[in-house]
């Protein structure tokens, strides 16, 4: 049997703490942070919604959504990490992806000066007055953004404003990725 | 013209009123800026409550629903009212807030086998614990007996010396 010292008594629970130490130290790391919550939604087709569309309140449903990989992004005009991150939803778009914005628990008038002031790279943005539709996404704040296949499976979930690090390392190529397998 | 001339104790307990009053309708006016409908039907009412308790603020992670004054944790509110009233079960309920958030939305999350862990995971540290402290023990006491004839005699040597002594 194994000789535990005196010292092994002590020893033990500063080991284990240390250990746990370096590993929060590490998954604390900016870049390092998955999603808080990992999306209930991975692998699963995009819930189905009826939401109106900002310029002309025209019923849209999921299904309306022309074929091949998309985004959905919820912002509202007075979040300000949407702001934040309005040039990445923009590389999206220019990268080819379509992007659908959907204004979450905003006013109409708010919403359009918004987009009006940062620009619109939007190929359609909805509403989601009471955030039904978003409790229907898991969301649990804005800005998220989904990344949705040809299929219509949801891929990723992007929760908290897009910066560099994530965009380089996860979604740049995941769009490529996505896109690849659609032209196939 | 006569004064109004009140002894300290009579203005002390016209304050007091006065003070009541206005920590009353304090408290209404309080209560009624946060007030939410509540379901009609009082056992509705308190089954919501019940299932407040067990939701997960996402956005507040530590805390229920049932605490939260978080926007989403209204909506929740809301959404396990409505869905009471349309006469879903519990775990329908549990059910269809896992669908959209995971397991991790409920604050008791089930027992599956993912979870196991989780759940065994406090009693399995404390085994161990006990499994460690009872090793180290039991090896000082079997050094015990490591002692030799002599140091034994010694010992019993020493009793009887101090038996003796008057």
């Amino acid at each position: 049997m194994v000789h535990i010292g005196r010292w092994a008594i002590y020893l033990l629970p500063i080991a284990i703490l240390i250990t746990l130490a370096v590993v929060f130290f590490i998954q604390l790391q900016p870049g390092n942070r998955p999603d808080e919550i990992p999306s209930a939604l991975i692998g699963r087709a995009v819930p189905d919604f009826d939401l109106p569309r900002l310029r002309d309140a025209m019923s849209v449903h999921a299904k309306d959504f022309p074929s091949g990989p998309y985004a959905i992004n919820f912002f509202a005009s007075w979040c300000i990490p949407c702001e934040a991150e309005h040039p990445y939803i923009r590389q999206i778009h220019d990268l080819g992806l379509p992007v659908y914005g959907i204004n979450f628990r905003d006013q109409k008038e708010a919403a359009e000066a918004w987009l009006h002031r940062l620009g619109n790279p939007f190929a359609e943005v909805l509403v989601d007055a009471k955030g039904r539709t978003a409790i229907d996404f898991g969301v649990t704040g804005i800005p998220e953004t989904f990344f949705v296949d040809a299929a219509g499976i949801i891929r990723w979930r992007m929760s908290g404003p897009i910066e560099a690090g994530v965009w380089k390392r996860d979604l740049a190529p995941l769009i490529t990725r996505l896109k690849a397998e659609a032209a196939q | 013209m006569r004064e109004c001339v009140h002894t300290w104790g009579q203005r002390v307990y016209m304050h007091a009123r006065v003070m009541t009053l206005i920590c009353a309708l304090g408290w209404v006016a309080i209560r009624a800026g946060f007030a939410e409908s509540t379901l009609p039907d009082p056992v509705l009412e308190a089954r919501a409550r019940v299932l407040f308790m067990e939701v997960r603020c996402v956005v507040c992670q530590g805390q229920s629903i049932a605490d939260s004054n978080a926007e989403l944790a209204g909506e929740m509110r809301l959404i396990i009212r409505e869905q009471l009233r349309n006469g879903r079960t519990d775990k329908e309920i549990f059910g269809f807030l896992r669908d959209r958030y995971g397991d991790f939305v409920l604050l008791r999350p089930p027992l599956t086998a993912k979870t196991v862990l989780l759940w065994g995971a406090p009693f399995l540290v404390l085994c161990l614990g006990i499994i460690l402290v009872a090793h180290y023990y039991r090896q000082l006491a079997r050094q015990d007996q490591f002692l030799s004839s002599s140091d034994h005699e010694r010992l019993q040597g020493d009793a009887t010396h101090a038996e003796k002594r008057p």
